[in-house]
């Protein structure tokens, strides 16, 4: 009785070890010398175990037949609730949060932070490099990223595709070799028993009811301690410098790169706005800022391709501020990140010293949401989500209070000795 | 056992915007709807053209409450003109086609103008140039909304006093009616320095509120937000009465809760 190796191709030419991967371990058997096997036979089997899950539905072929460059785009999918064309923000769980799984286009976020932390340039870094990684993913120029008040170097920071922990890589690489039409594979009993039982013909609408299926390149995840490599070229991203008298040459300027860049989705970020560090004094005189947000708010509102992500140090200009009132009114989203204080973060640290996961770094609140807040619907949500910003992904999660048990169960004791 | 209609209007006849205002030729009557973040007032604007032109409202009865009535969007009760500070109308377009049954696509015509000065930059003596002209050519009777003109004075060099002038001036030619911000920060009377936005938006809603008939606030609920009430709309008599030129008009004082949902549909409800 002979035994075929796993994870070889029947009847294919032996495959070059991938990179990486000690070939001594990986020896190259003779397969094509034990005849090919019949694949007509094998059909059904075949096709099942290889629908390809990120692979584009029937749906998909409709829409790409479509010239209309929001249609095309991988980065766009229409809201849930407006069915306005949405884009994500690179942040997966900040798009579930603006309740259209992303931000419509023509919109803007300005993202508050609170303290001496950064998380905002997380968000605004994710959101650049999501526009990045289309380009990438779509092997052409669809999306082009406008920086205002950074420069070069703040592009080079931009985070990487994540990767996946060691364990999921490995499960990944595992998953890859079984797709594989191997022995091994169409040996394996339980693909019989669900071809035999029709148990696989549900899966592809299955797939298609998953909006992760129907949207595969719609949103991915960042890894911050990563890079993006290559950095963006010029081509992808462009910076417009603040070191001018007024605003309308920024706005020139801005007009400028996208009459250059027509036909792609306009990706603006607004960093730190309003920063003495970054922005001359004439520029930070209310009026001027003012007219310069509201210039921003009208090239959005009457352009389809392009989207606004902004952020604002309250600690420079706190809330109760009028100009930072006045801000929020012409953003169409505004969300705010407050650091937990010392107090609570020694708290969680305590009581979650076995549950590192659970511990937060701090409160977002909702304070607008595009499109639903000027249609008059109340969203104001204040200490109701909390935010974790994680290796892999800016996590936001509702808040709960956390429980000290070690507390709870000292009190109740002292009541039992009483 | 008959139940009260729990109506919104701001007349005690019972009206939102009665003919009898629409119709007098020698008064002129100004209100002032105030709103703050996170109770935007853009239906209420778009429950005053509903009603302006068709006499109708589509928060006392449905969505489609326009259709029955004896006006049109031809033939309306008073002509209409927005000049929005705040908003393009592509925006107000997207519940016009559902409460006025316009066209997608449309972009005004002679008896609902809009104004879009969400960028102008024009000193305000020719600001409204084109929106005077506009009331002055009109055979109709006119009835003119200013959505935010905050957003003007507080990003351009203009006195307030200047543009409460233009306002009356506009005023004299046709009822107004005025949206603006009053949320908390925006307004403190003890402000001295006259360059800053607090003192700027304060002498405006003051100044506003002496010119008024009626003051309609549109607030959140105080105690925080509840999933079945978006907020409380209160109506009160402005500083200027309607007794000596129109004595059967009164203001209707009173206040309301009311719900927005997701699909953008308004329940109103007394309190």
């Amino acid at each position: 009785m002979s035994f075929r190796r796993r994870q070889e191709v029947i009847g294919g030419a032996p495959s070059a070890p991938s990179p990486g991967v000690n070939s001594s371990r990986n020896p190259v058997l003779g397969a094509p010398s034990r005849g090919p096997l019949s694949p007509p036979s094998r059909a059904p089997l075949r096709n099942t175990p290889h629908v390809n899950p990120t692979g584009p539905s029937p749906g998909l072929h409709n829409r790409a037949s479509n010239n209309d460059m929001l249609t095309q785009h991988p980065g766009i999918r229409p809201s849930t609730i407006t069915s306005q064309p949405t884009l994500s923000t690179g942040s997966a769980d900040l798009d579930r949060l603006l309740a259209h799984q992303g931000l419509p286009l023509g919109n803007s976020l300005l993202i508050e932070e609170n303290g001496t932390t950064d998380f905002s340039s997380v968000l605004l870094k994710v959101y650049a490099a999501q526009g990045i990684v289309h380009n990438r993913t779509a092997g052409k120029l669809n999306t082009h990223v406008i920086v205002i008040g950074s420069d070069q170097h703040w592009g080079r920071q931009l985070p990487g595709l994540y990767r996946g922990s060691s364990k999921e890589q490995k499960k990944n690489k595992v998953a890859t070799n079984e797709s594989k039409v191997t022995v091994g594979n169409i040996n394996d009993s339980n693909l019989k028993i669900a071809w035999r039982y029709g148990l696989k013909k549900d899966s592809p609408s299955e797939e298609l009811s998953d909006p992760s299926q129907t949207y595969p390149n719609y949103q991915h995840a960042f890894d911050i301690t990563s890079s993006l490599l290559p950095a963006p070229a010029a081509n992808e991203m462009s910076f417009v410098p603040l070191n001018v008298p007024d605003y309308s040459k920024v706005m020139l300027h801005i007009q400028r790169i996208i009459s250059q860049h027509q036909g792609k989705l306009i990706r603006i970020v607004l960093q730190s706005f309003l920063n003495p560090a970054m922005y001359p004094p004439q520029l930070i005189q209310h009026n001027q800022s003012l007219n310069f947000i509201k210039s921003l708010r009208h090239l959005l509102h009457n352009s389809p391709n392009i989207s606004l992500v902004s952020s604002v140090n309250l600690d420079l200009y706190p809330r109760h501020n009028a100009l930072v009132t006045m801000i929020e009114m012409l953003f169409d989203g505004v969300i705010e990140l407050k650091p937990f204080p010392p107090e609570l973060v020694q708290m969680m640290e305590r009581i979650y010293k076995n549950q590192p996961a659970k511990i937060k770094q701090g409160f977002l609140n909702v304070l607008k949401l595009p499109v639903l807040s000027e249609s008059g619907l109340m969203v104001i949500k204040e200490i109701e989500y909390c935010f974790k910003n994680g290796k892999k992904k800016f996590e936001i999660e509702e808040w709960s209070i956390p429980i000290d048990e070690e507390e709870e169960e000292r009190s109740t004791t002292k009541d039992i000795e009483f | 056992m008959s139940h009260q209609a729990q109506d919104f209007s701001l007349f005690r006849s019972g009206e939102v915007i009665p003919q009898a205002l629409i119709d007098s030729q020698a008064f002129r009557s100004c209100f002032t709807y105030t709103d703050t973040q996170g109770t935007s007032s853009s239906w209420l604007t778009t429950c005053f053209v509903e009603n302006l032109i068709f006499g109708t409202c589509n928060i006392n009865k449905d969505a489609n409450s326009f259709k029955t009535s004896n006006f049109s969007l031809k033939n309306p009760r008073s002509r209409v003109v927005i000049v929005s500070f705040l908003h393009g109308i592509s925006f107000y377009n997207k519940t016009w086609v559902k409460y006025l049954g316009v066209e997608s696509s449309f972009q005004g015509d002679e008896n609902l103008s809009f104004f879009d000065l969400s960028t102008a930059e024009a000193p305000v003596d020719k600001l409204f140039k084109p929106v005077i002209a506009a009331l002055k050519s009109s055979a109709l009777p006119c009835t003119l909304i200013l959505d935010h003109p905050e957003l003007y004075f507080l990003t351009n060099q203009c006195s307030i006093n200047e543009f409460m002038s233009q306002i009356s001036y506009i005023n004299s030619l046709a009822n107004v009616l005025v949206s603006t911000f009053a949320d908390a920060n925006l307004i403190d009377l003890n402000e001295t320095d006259s360059s800053t936005i607090t003192h700027r938006q304060t002498e405006f809603l003051t100044k506003l509120y002496h010119r008024s008939q009626g003051i309609i606030s549109i607030r959140p609920l105080e105690t925080g937000r509840a999933d079945d009430v978006t907020g409380t709309i209160t109506v009160s008599k402005g500083s200027i009465s309607f007794e000596d030129e129109a004595k059967n008009l009164e203001t209707n004082e009173q206040q309301y809760l009311y719900l927005v949902n997701k699909e953008g549909f308004v329940k109103v409800f007394f309190r």
